[in-house]
C-alpha cells in the first residue's frame, strides 16, 4: 500500500467524535498513553495507538452520542466502491480526493455502520495543507 | 532604506497569504459538507438513542 505522511500507516482507524476535540485528544493522551500524530486544527486529531492509531473528530450536531465509525485503507478505492454499489449498500458519499493525498468514499453498512474506505493516491506532507505534526 | 515603499513592497503587503490554519479550515469545510450530505441521506432515529439512555439512566433510589 501506497505511503502517505498525511495518513496512519495501520489499515484499520477507529474515528471517535467529541464535543472538544483538542481536550479529548489532551485527555486520551495522558490517561490512555496515546501521543499525538497530528493535528488538524482543532476539528481532528491523529493519535497514535501502539502500531495502530484512530482518530479524534469533532461531534457535530444531530450526531448520537459517542458517534464512531471506522476508516479502512484499501489500494482501490473505485473497485471498492463499484463493490458496494453492487451490493446495494446506501453510499453516503462517493469517492473524492482530498488535499491531503487521500481518495475516500463512506458506505453504510448492512447494521448502519459507517464506513470510510481511503486510498492513499499521494504521499503528501501534513504541513501542505495546513496539518500539525506530532509524532509521525 | 528600512522604510521602504517599494512596488514589490506594497504588493507584498496586499496580497492575502493562505495560512496554515486557513489551509486545515478549508479541510474542515470539505468533510464537514461531506458528513452533512451523509446525515441528510441518512438521518439519525430516535429510537437508536434508547439503548444509550436505558444505560445511562440512574437506578431509582
Amino acid at each position: 500500500m501506497r505511503h502517505n505522511r498525511s495518513m496512519p500507516r495501520a489499515t484499520i482507524i477507529p474515528q471517535l467524535a467529541y464535543p472538544d476535540v483538542t481536550a479529548a485528544a489532551d485527555w486520551l493522551c495522558t490517561t490512555f498513553g496515546f501521543t499525538v500524530r497530528l493535528r488538524i486544527a482543532n476539528h481532528r486529531a491523529q493519535l497514535n495507538v501502539g502500531d495502530g492509531a484512530i482518530v479524534v473528530m469533532e461531534q457535530r450536531p444531530g450526531q448520537r452520542p459517542f458517534a464512531h465509525s471506522l476508516m479502512i485503507r484499501v489500494e482501490d478505492a473505485n473497485a471498492h466502491h463499484a463493490r458496494s454499489v453492487q451490493a446495494g449498500l446506501r453510499i453516503l458519499s462517493p469517492p473524492t480526493d482530498y488535499p491531503y493525498g487521500e481518495r475516500q468514499y463512506t458506505v453504510e453498512d448492512f447494521a448502519g455502520h459507517s464506513w470510510t474506505f481511503s486510498q492513499s493516491i499521494a504521499d503528501v506532507d501534513p504541513l501542505d495543507w495546513g496539518g500539525e505534526p506530532g509524532e509521525l | 532604506m528600512w522604510c521602504d515603499n517599494s512596488d514589490v513592497s506594497l504588493a507584498e503587503q496586499s496580497t492575502p497569504i493562505p495560512s496554515k490554519l486557513t489551509a486545515a479550515e478549508a479541510i474542515r469545510s470539505m468533510l464537514d459538507e461531506r458528513d452533512r450530505l451523509g446525515y441528510e441521506a441518512n438521518p439519525q432515529q430516535a429510537e437508536e438513542f434508547r439503548p444509550w439512555e436505558d444505560v445511562a439512566a440512574w437506578p431509582d433510589d
